[in-house]
Formats: structure tokens, C-alpha cells, sequence
């Protein structure tokens, strides 16, 4: 492989490892931060997919409009969802609520994914990126794509400095490292959640309008896309939104370079193996609650 | 009543045996002949049910008596399914293939077991259920064995009263297991694990040895009951094969009443068979949403528990 072709490899890698950065940062603020695992995760992004895809193709909303309307209405739909399934059993799970859950949250995921294929069938191909490639050289950038890693890294920048710069993200944090003592000074445990769970849905949202301009979705996307995103956040350790960051670029670039020679297929495979053997080899990585949130 | 400081033999005394003679003596007579009464809805309604209760009885080893949970169980289910069709596929009879699937069954899950011990808890989970991905997408790599992602299809089932002679054995063969394996210093290992891993590990109890085994213990049945229903329907395919339904399926049957029992899971298994076959006759699109109202259920019970 020449250079200029390993390049433009690398470049189309980090480009794709945006949109798993985008997955995976909004779940790493319930699941790495929070400890609270949201399998429903994806589903949600599936959704936000075809709600924007329908909507648009009917003429009633536009790019932009559509793009800062949905995540909003998910963001609601999460806090919904944290109030009426996740909540309560939480609340008296208390220490050991990993389980719980895992089962609630899954659960959902299948109602979100019967849901999503009830309304709009099997598959959808991807809509029209309103955004051209750009020609840099000789390398080949999709626009889209670099508009995701820009906007990518936008909303980690934001989301990091929500978390160290405002006292909700503090309370977060609170929470994170210490929820009796977090509570014991006053922080609502159940607020705090139901705020991060909803921004937690809002950023699927956001990723999911993303993922239906550069790739086409299927209902059944939902588990699997969310399997990824926990294994970045898992393999590039937990309490911090810079790491899956930066993890989701890692897995996007080895993906990308390993597919022209095992062939995609195996190249998905390779990587399932690596997490696993990744996630065998350091099983502590993931719920160490480093205090790290921001802290240096 | 039980009390903790019984032995082995004292506890065994407060086991109602003959209770569970006579209902595997009912479920014997019921399920040989209610084929010949009922015809072919009711034979595949039965060995729907028997292969349910296999895999409920082999997954409640590890998700109820140690208390894990584990999405890793259609791994052996496909496992198992594939290593049967491309036996018979290749001349071989039913239960030579079923012994080769039993047998790779037992070495994966023992090499598997390996790293799978290191992990507790939600990463246990996430692991498992990483393993099924695996499956599915080498099952439709490997096409040149498997066929890939269009799967394989099996010359047509030579002996049916075979095939059903051979699953009613094998449900009420893992019901016994189970039902010794409870009482069994095993089965009193995994519970102690489940209760607390660190203390089990502290009174002596080689947690990783009792966790391989019962994974393996789990594996084997389950690899079974994938053979037998790839026999029964003559096909395969990676994404049903090694679908997320056979890991879930027993993951609901064992919770949904009483996990670590053996009446627990052979009551959910009947419960699930009848909900689906209803679901599927009135309402077929709403087998998924079925799944996630009874996981919601489980996850909020569980999480009453103290």
C-alpha cells in the first residue's frame, strides 16, 4: 500500500471513528459517568434516524430546524423514559442497580426496535447529505463526515465543560464519585440522573441524525451499535467523556485499515475479537469511578 | 425448614421427591402420546415446549444458581445447531452429530470459561453478549462450511419419531441434572458464590473451578437442544441461529418465576411457550415488544429483591 492510498485510509478511519465517538460519548455520560448502563441506547438513535428521515421527506422540516428540533424532543423522551421505567426500581435497587437496569433498559430496547419496525419496515437507505465532499489535494474528504468529527468534538468540548465549569455537572460528579455523600449534601440523585439520561438520549439523537445521512439504518441496528459504543467506552475506561473520544476514533481507524486486507466481514470480526479479548484482560477497566471527570 | 448449618444429606430430606416423580412421570405420558392425539400442530407445540425447558433448566445453572446474568447461551445454541447440520449434512446419523455437538459444546465452553471467570456482573454480561455477536458474524463468514449468511439447509428428517423421541429425552435427563445438581456440593458452591463471591472465596471454595463447571454444565444441554431443533426444522441460519432470542428466551423463562429452583424455569419455560404461541396467533408483530414488557417486569422485580 502506497502512502497517499494509507492516508486517505486514515482519513476515512478517523472520519467513520466520528460517528462511533458520537455513540459513545453520549453513552459514556450515563454509562461511564453515572455507572448506569442504557442498552436502549441505540435504539433511541435508530429512532431519532427514521423520525428525521420521515419528517424530512415530507417536506416539514428542514436540515437545520430538523437537526435542533429532534434532539430536543428525544432529550424529553429519555427523561420520560428515566421517570417511568428506570426511576423507581433504581431508587430501591440502590447499590447494586446495574442489573436492573440492564434488564429495564433492555427491555425497552426491544419495544423501541419492534416499535421503530412496526411504523417503518425493514430497512431505509440513507437520505442525501445536504453537504459536499471536499477535494483536498489528492484526498478525498466526504463533508458530512468531517462535519461530524467537527461537530463531534464541539460537543465533547461542551459537554466537559458542563461537567467541571457548571454546578448541575458538578453535582453529576458529585454523584458519581460518591452518591451517599453526594446526597447526604443535598444533591437529588433522582434529578441528576433523569438530567443526564435526558441529555444522555438527546446526544443518540444527534448521533442517529448523523448516522441516517452517511449510512443506511435498519431497526434491528439498535443492540448491536449499542454493543459497540459499550465496548469503546469499556476498553477506553470509564469516568471520562475525552476517552471514548478518543476511543471511538481508535476503533473507526482500525476498522478502516483493516478492511482492504481481511475484507470488511472479517474485519468487523477481528474487532469483536480484540474488544473481547481487550475486555477479559482488563475487566477492571470498567467500573473504576476515577475521580478524573475533569479533574487533572 | 432449612437452616444453614444442615448437612448435605439433612438438606436433601426436605426435597419433596415424589412430587416431582409423578410430574415427570405425567409429562412422560402426556407429551408421548398427545403427538398421536393432536397431530402435527401439537407435536411441534411440544417440542417447542421440551427444548424451552432444556434451556431454561441448562440456563438457570449459571443465571439462576450463581446468579449471574449471561447473554452467552445461544452462543452454544448456534454452536450446537451449526456442528449438527454439517454432520447430517455430511451423511452422518442424528445421534453421532448430537455427540460431536455435545463435545464441542463441553471443549468451547471450557476454553470460553477461561477468561469468561475473570469477569463479574454487568461485564460478565456484556462480554456474553459480545460472544453471540462473534457467533452470528462467523457463522456468515465462514461460508464456504456454513453457507454464510443465506445458512444451510438439511436433506429432509429421515426418523421424526426420533427427533422426539430424543428432545423428551433430553428435557427430562436436564431436568434430573438439575434438580441433583441443586443439592449437589456443586450446586451449594454456586449458591454461595451468588450470595457472595468474596466470602465464598474466603471459606475455601474454588469460585473459578465451580464457575467454568457450570458454564460448561450449561453449555452442553443447550448445544443439544440447538441440534435437535436444527433437525426438526431442517435448516439454519446465523442470525436465528446464534439470534439473541435463544440467549434471551432463557434468561426470561429462568426469572420470570423463581431462579435457582428447578420448578421456577420449567414453569416459565411452559409460561413463555404458551405467551408466544398466543402472541403469535393474535397479535405476530408484537413478539419483541412481548419480550421487552417481560424484561421491564424482571428488571423492576429484581430490583425489589433485597
Amino acid at each position: 500500500m502506497d502512502l497517499a492510498s494509507f492516508t486517505q485510509l486514515l482519513l476515512s478511519g478517523l472520519l467513520l471513528g466520528g460517528i462511533y465517538a458520537m455513540v459513545a460519548v453520549g453513552l459514556a455520560l450515563c454509562f461511564g459517568v453515572l455507572g448506569l448502563l442504557n442498552l436502549a441506547h441505540g435504539a433511541f438513535l435508530v429512532l431519532a434516524g427514521f423520525t428525521y428521515q420521515a419528517i424530512h421527506g415530507l417536506g416539514l422540516l428542514g436540515p437545520l430546524s430538523g437537526f435542533l428540533l429532534i434532539p430536543l424532543v428525544f432529550s424529553g423522551l429519555g427523561w420520560l423514559a428515566y421517570r417511568l421505567l428506570l426511576q423507581n426500581p433504581l431508587k430501591r435497587a440502590s447499590e447494586d442497580f446495574l442489573a436492573p437496569a440492564l434488564l429495564i433498559t433492555l427491555g425497552l430496547a426491544f419495544i423501541l426496535e419492534e416499535g421503530t419496525s412496526l411504523v417503518w419496515g425493514r430497512s431505509v437507505a440513507g437520505t442525501i447529505s445536504p453537504f459536499s465532499s471536499l477535494q483536498w489535494g489528492e484526498f478525498y474528504i466526504p463533508g458530512n463526515r468531517l462535519l461530524v468529527l467537527i461537530l463531534m468534538l464541539a460537543i465533547s468540548g461542551v459537554l466537559q465543560f458542563w461537567l467541571t465549569h457548571t454546578d448541575s455537572g458538578r453535582r453529576l460528579r458529585a454523584l458519581a464519585q460518591d452518591p451517599i455523600g453526594a446526597t447526604l449534601v443535598g444533591v437529588s440523585l433522582v434529578r441528576v440522573t433523569a438530567v443526564a439520561f435526558a441529555v444522555s438520549t438527546g446526544l443518540a439523537a444527534v448521533a442517529g441524525l448523523f448516522y441516517v445521512t452517511l449510512f443506511t439504518v435498519s431497526p434491528h441496528l439498535g443492540l448491536p451499535l449499542t454493543l459497540k459504543a459499550l465496548f469503546i467506552i469499556v476498553v477506553s475506561g470509564s469516568g471520562s467523556l475525552t476517552r471514548p473520544l478518543v476511543g471511538g476514533l481508535a476503533l473507526g481507524t482500525v476498522e478502516t485499515l483493516l478492511a482492504p486486507p481481511l475484507g470488511a466481514h472479517w474485519a468487523n470480526t477481528l474487532t469483536i475479537v480484540l474488544l473481547l479479548a481487550f475486555l477479559c484482560y482488563r475487566p477492571e477497566g470498567l467500573f473504576v469511578m476515577r475521580p478524573s471527570v475533569g479533574h487533572k | 425448614m432449612a437452616s444453614p448449618d444442615m448437612t448435605i444429606s439433612q438438606y436433601k430430606q426436605f426435597r419433596p421427591k415424589g412430587i416431582v416423580l409423578i410430574m415427570l412421570l405425567g409429562l412422560t405420558v402426556l407429551v408421548v402420546f398427545v403427538p398421536a392425539l393432536w397431530g402435527a400442530y401439537g407435536r411441534i407445540l411440544l417440542i417447542t415446549t421440551l427444548l424451552y425447558i432444556t434451556m431454561a433448566l441448562s440456563y438457570d445453572v449459571v443465571g439462576g444458581l450463581l446468579g449471574y446474568i449471561y447473554l452467552g447461551h445461544g452462543v452454544f445454541f448456534g454452536l450446537g445447531a451449526y456442528v449438527t447440520s454439517l454432520a447430517l449434512g455430511r451423511g452422518q446419523t442424528l445421534p453421532v452429530s448430537l455427540t460431536l455437538a455435545a463435545c464441542l459444546a463441553l471443549s468451547v465452553a471450557a476454553l470460553l470459561g477461561l477468561p469468561l471467570i475473570r469477569l463479574r456482573g454487568p461485564v460478565f454480561a456484556l462480554a456474553t453478549l459480545g460472544l453471540l455477536l462473534l457467533g452470528s458474524q462467523l457463522a456468515s463468514n465462514m461460508s464456504s462450511w456454513t453457507g454464510g449468511a443465506a445458512g444451510l439447509s438439511l436433506p429432509p428428517n429421515p426418523s421424526p419419531k426420533l427427533t422426539y423421541a430424543l428432545t423428551l429425552v433430553l428435557a427430562l435427563a436436564t431436568i434430573l441434572t438439575h434438580w441433583q445438581l441443586r443439592v449437589s456440593r456443586l450446586g451449594l458452591k454456586l449458591v454461595t458464590v451468588r450470595e457472595d463471591e468474596d466470602m465464598a472465596e474466603s471459606v475455601g471454595i474454588d469460585a473459578s473451578k465451580a464457575k467454568r463447571l457450570a458454564l460448561i454444565i450449561s453449555a452442553i444441554p443447550v448445544a443439544l437442544a440447538g441440534g435437535l431443533q436444527a433437525r426438526e426444522i431442517s435448516f439454519v441460519i446465523p442470525t436465528e441461529a446464534f439470534g439473541l432470542e435463544h440467549s434471551l428466551a432463557p434468561l426470561l423463562m429462568c426469572m420470570l418465576f423463581k431462579p435457582g429452583t428447578t420448578w421456577g424455569p420449567l414453569l416459565g419455560a411452559v409460561f413463555l411457550t404458551a405467551a408466544q404461541e398466543f402472541i403469535w396467533t393474535t397479535l405476530p408483530h408484537f413478539r419483541l415488544s412481548l419480550y421487552g414488557i417481560l424484561l421491564i417486569i424482571i428488571g423492576t422485580q429484581r430490583a425489589r429483591r433485597p
